[in-house]
């Protein structure tokens, strides 16, 4: 259970931080530091077993159906990186505790994302499950993006580290994926056992790619090295911890952890040596001229990332182990060098070299710590730097795999090396030599000492390197199978890279003297930079998408209308010229003829009518045409339906009139034209289509069914109606529910009392005022008002017949629902909107939803009753005589039509509130005139 | 043959009318397509027996099926009709007019 409790601490304490830090304000960072300070601990106390060789585990079936599982694994390098991420965890946290303001609220938020990215962190460099190591290594660039932009000013460079990560995030997944197909498993320590079916494998070239611009990514190598200077903006504690100490090295343990996967392949050893010692050289040398401190240390990470890199192409005993021992001396004195930096930016209030120098009196804990760690990176004896530096030189020169690869990685190390050097004497010598530029305050000593710790051990690891010996052993022994047969020490007597050492060093001074005089040729010169680069393709991916975007959205209907319809009229037309017509045509009657003449007619008038009336007579003219065409082909119900319909739909037509201007806003002739050319198309397609495919057979096979079984069945005659409420009644139910939906639309779309009021509209020519309408939607008249008394209750009581007898003549739901909506509307007309809004009846939710919930229930119903839902069947009354069931659904139909027609009157056919106050300019007050 | 016209008139009217400016005219041109779309089905059951569907009409009896489909879509046509119409109602609330296009 040690490794898991490992893991989740962290995580745990991030998730209570928020809450103690309402308590505690900044002070929870020393709570989180206790929690990782356990955690270093618990890690400590495994160290005589970890070097011993003893490798912990945990596994738990995670998703057992893909072969998942929560594996971690404490292995030698597993305990370094993690006594890494702990240990430079505690002393961040500390350090973090004076750095911010007693009253910075961004403390605790820090701290939070803090302590949640050291047990990601954690996760990445335990997990033993390559799936499990991709998901912490995603939350680590997450927590990252959110600790670099967190204050809103660094969002451009935390979208930067972001997407460059994310990147490398999916190319890890994939590669992932590929590496775990290849091995027939997902736990890191089989991949790496089965490393022969890697090497031997097609896929090897992807997979090494992947990983690469995984690892590449994450630990900032060329040319995705921009997006680490540029996430310099984050909070120094931030940038200690993450962008020095740990989160960059997630690539660098990944390219470890895997070196034995790949061991003799070519393009893994050629590409990360070239790419690492490219990486080393370039970071440095950029190094070298910055003036912003945390640019210089920022580049001088990614030279030594560079360095980590190319030793894991190595990939030598002595290469991996060193590269290991380097990760921690490396963590101890560039997390020292942050923590200067950010002191003497905290106590002057710059980290400009060109404002800084001769800090060393007035700040000299710090200037001690960062002279320690400033030499330990240079490389000079007796620090930890140095022995690092020597065996990573040792390594190279005692070569591995192809010699003249180990010769250029040696060449690009020792340039690379020499900017080091001119570097670190750099900032020692322009911060804390010299004359004193800008004063400092005093700063508190727990904000000086963790730097001073770090340094320090730096320091005593120089002369005690050879305690480190057992952990370079045992690393390279579990990567590699050898052990490197190198013992740690300052002096192994006069070897190649001690000669190398002392050249470099000279390099590195004499570059140092010469800084000024390079810095002036410098001056000006601005080489391609990726971050230009990656803005350049981000800008452009932004308004490639946007382009797409434009052209699949348009606020004109026109667009998707007319495409659609286009395509329409194509398929239509093909359709019917690769369909050969069987059967006789139908024939038609006189009568038929007339209706469609006048139909013809009747359309014509909707089309070209310039006033809203005008169409909607001609609209409802046709309507009524359509229903005589329907009554004369056998459908009664039909025609009585589309009546009642035409009905409702003028006269709801008319109440949301009087809010729109009298005339159409006319098409320019272009669109008259075209519109013409798609609806002739679209009109003799469709006509074609009719006269040649349908009509040319009798009545089908399941229409007789339904004539010769509805009776015996349902005990109803009307067969049309025995299909929607019985034999289909699924549909029907759904089609009742769309109705549901649309009076449910109407309600959200206009539920809260009109914002203009009723009449015409400003600017509307004729009608105003006198358009025979009240303020409250009802009409002026004596004569309706005394006519609704008698027609409106005789409607209803015609509805409800219709809808009792709807079983076996022609009337059901559907057009009993109608007709009581036309009463309801004549209602609305002669009492008003007002009347309705206060009547406890005419409610639109109650009403659907009463009605939906009746068709339902009665599905239900026949489910318990029968078996099935809408069952149906008959029920015998006490007196004998029978009557369907289905008579129940019929009076759910109803009440949802009414509840639609209501909705209709309610929400659309509202007038003014009689209390709402008017503003000056006609519009209600509060509500913005014009469009919004 | 008067079936084929009744649909094609209706159809051609009712893509003039949907290519238009405006909700209202949109929405007179869905219930234009609808008539097309009902009348099509009705043509589809066949139109040469016409007596009313009911139980012992014999055989001259027209396809019910169709008819139940037919009134459905008639029903759910007019669903639509009164959303476009409440459409149209908030356009006017928002903007002025029902106008979709103006000024953009």
């Amino acid at each position: 259970m040690l490794l898991p409790l490992v893991v989740a601490a962290p995580i745990i304490a991030a998730g209570l931080t928020p809450l103690l830090g309402r308590r505690l304000g900044r002070a929870v960072l020393l709570v989180d530091g206790a929690v990782l300070l356990g955690v270093t601990a618990t890690l400590a106390g495994r160290l005589p077993a970890v070097l011993d060789g003893d490798v912990v585990t945990f596994r738990r079936p995670w998703l057992p159906e893909l072969g998942l599982d929560v594996a971690l694994r404490l292995d030698g390098l597993a305990f370094a990186f993690a006594l890494v991420v702990a240990g430079i965890g505690t002393l961040v946290m500390v350090y973090a505790w004076r750095y911010f303001a007693a009253s910075d609220p961004a403390a605790v938020r820090i701290a939070a994302l803090l302590t949640l990215f050291a047990g990601a962190m954690l996760g990445v460099v335990l997990a033993d499950d390559i799936i499990l190591l991709f998901i912490a290594w995603e939350l680590t660039s997450i927590t990252s993006f959110f600790l670099i932009g967190g204050d809103g000013k660094g969002s451009t460079g935390a979208t930067r580290a972001l997407l460059v990560t994310a990147l490398g995030g999916l190319a890890l997944l994939a590669g992932a994926v590929l590496l775990s197909l290849t091995t027939g498993t997902t736990s890191i320590a089989g991949i790496a056992a089965a490393a022969g079916a890697v090497a031997a494998s097609p896929l090897v070239v992807p997979i090494v790619l992947l990983v690469l611009l995984a690892a590449g990514s994450k630990s900032a190598q060329f040319p995705l090295h921009f997006w680490l200077p540029g996430a310099m903006v984050a909070p120094t504690p931030v940038s200690t911890y993450l962008h020095a100490a740990t989160m960059v090295k997630a690539g660098v343990y990944l390219l470890l952890r895997l070196a034995p996967v790949f061991d003799g392949v070519a393009l893994w050893q050629v590409s990360l040596v070239l790419v690492g010692g490219t990486t080393a050289v370039l970071g440095a040398w950029v190094a070298v001229v910055q003036h912003d401190l945390k640019r210089l240390m920022a580049y001088s990470t990614v030279s030594q990332l560079g360095l980590l890199t190319a030793l894991a192409g190595l990939g030598t005993p002595l290469a991996l182990g060193i590269a290991t021992v380097h990760v921690l001396a490396h963590a101890l004195f560039k997390a020292a060098l942050f923590m200067t930096v950010g002191v003497v930016d905290h106590e002057t209030g710059t980290r400009d070299l060109r404002r800084l120098g001769g800090l060393r009196r007035q700040l000299p804990l710090t200037a001690a710590a960062g002279t320690l760690a400033a030499l330990s990176m240079a490389g000079l004896p007796p620090l930890l730097g140095f022995v690092t530096k020597e065996e990573a030189l040792a390594a190279f020169v005692k070569g591995g795999g192809t010699p003249w690869l180990a010769t250029t990685g040696l060449v690009l190390i020792v340039v690379a090396s020499v900017g080091t050097v001119g570097y670190s004497l750099r900032y020692v010598a322009g911060t804390f030599l010299g004359p004193v530029r800008t004063p400092a305050h005093r700063p508190a000593v727990a904000f000086e000492l963790p730097a001073l710790l770090l340094a320090v051990a730096g320091l005593a690891l120089g002369p005690l390197s050879g305690t480190l010996t057992p952990l370079l052993d045992v690393v390279a022994e579990q990567l590699t199978g050898s052990t490197t047969g190198v013992k740690l020490a300052l002096w192994h007597g006069i070897t190649v890279p001690l000669l190398l050492s002392i050249g470099i060093v000279t390099g590195g001074v004499l570059l140092h003297r010469a800084g000024p005089a390079i810095e002036r040729r410098l001056a000006g010169t601005r080489g391609p930079s990726g971050e230009d680069a990656f803005d350049r393709t981000y800008a452009a991916t932004l308004r490639l998408g946007g382009r797409v975007r434009a052209s699949a959205t348009s606020d004109r209907p026109v667009a998707y209308l007319g495409p659609v319809l286009v395509v329409l009229a194509a398929v239509l037309w093909t359709a019917t010229a690769t369909v050969e017509p069987a059967g006789t045509p139908p024939t038609s009657d006189p009568l038929d003829t007339l209706t469609v003449g006048l139909v013809a007619v009747a359309v014509v008038g909707v089309v070209q009518a310039r006033s809203r009336i005008a169409a909607v007579a001609a609209l409802g003219l046709t309507g009524f045409l359509v229903a005589g065409w329907f009554a004369l082909h056998g459908a009664p119900d039909l025609a009585l339906t589309q009546l009642l319909v035409e009905t409702l739909t003028v006269a709801l037509v008319v109440v949301v009139f009087r809010r729109l201007p009298d005339t159409f806003a006319r098409g320019g002739r272009l669109r008259r034209r075209g519109a013409a050319a798609v609806a002739a198309t679209v009109g003799a397609g469709t006509a074609l289509l009719t006269w040649r495919l349908t009509g040319r057979r009798g009545r089908s096979a399941v229409g007789d069914r339904f004539l010769a079984e509805a009776e015996p069945i349902t005990g109803g005659d009307n067969v049309v109606n025995t299909i929607l409420v019985d034999f289909r009644a699924l549909d029907t139910l759904g089609e009742v529910t769309v109705l549901l939906v649309a009076a449910l639309g109407i309600y959200t779309l206009v539920r809260r009392p009109s914002v203009r009021p009723l009449g015409p509209p400003a600017g509307s020519p004729v009608r105003a005022g006198g358009d025979g309408f009240r303020g409250d939607g009802a009409i002026e008249s004596t004569i309706l008002r005394v006519m609704t008394d008698v027609l409106a209750p005789a409607l209803l009581l015609t509805s409800g017949w219709l809808l009792l007898r709807g079983h076996d003549a022609v009337g059901g739901g559907f057009i009993g629902g109608l007709a009581a909506g036309a009463a309801v509307v004549l209602l609305y007309l002669s009492r008003g909107h007002q009347r309705m809004w206060q009547s406890r009846w005419f409610r639109t939710l109650p009403m659907v939803g009463t009605g939906l919930a009746i068709a339902g229930g009665y599905g239900l119903a026949g489910l318990v009753a029968d078996g099935a839902f809408l069952a149906g069947g008959k029920v015998t009354l006490p007196g004998g005589t029978s009557v369907a069931a289905s008579l129940v659904f019929d009076v759910g139909v109803f009440l949802v039509v009414v509840g639609l027609v209501v909705a209709v009157l309610r929400h659309l056919g509202q007038g003014l509130p009689e209390d709402a106050p008017v503003s000056a300019r006609g519009g209600p007050v509060g509500e913005p005139e014009g469009r919004r | 043959m008067s079936a084929a016209v009744i649909v094609g008139v209706l159809a051609a009217g009712g893509t003039y009318l949907i290519l238009q400016r405006g909700i209202v005219r949109i929405a007179l041109g869905f219930v234009l397509l609808g008539h097309a779309a009902t009348t099509l089905l009705i043509a589809a059951g066949g139109v040469g027996t016409r007596a009313v569907p009911f139980a012992g009409a014999g055989a001259d009896a027209a396809d019910p099926l169709p008819q139940a489909f037919a009134l459905t879509a008639i029903v759910i046509a007019f669903g639509i009709t009164a959303f476009l119409l409440a459409l149209a109602f908030r356009s006017r609330d928002v903007q002025g007019d029902d106008d979709l296009e103006d000024g953009r």
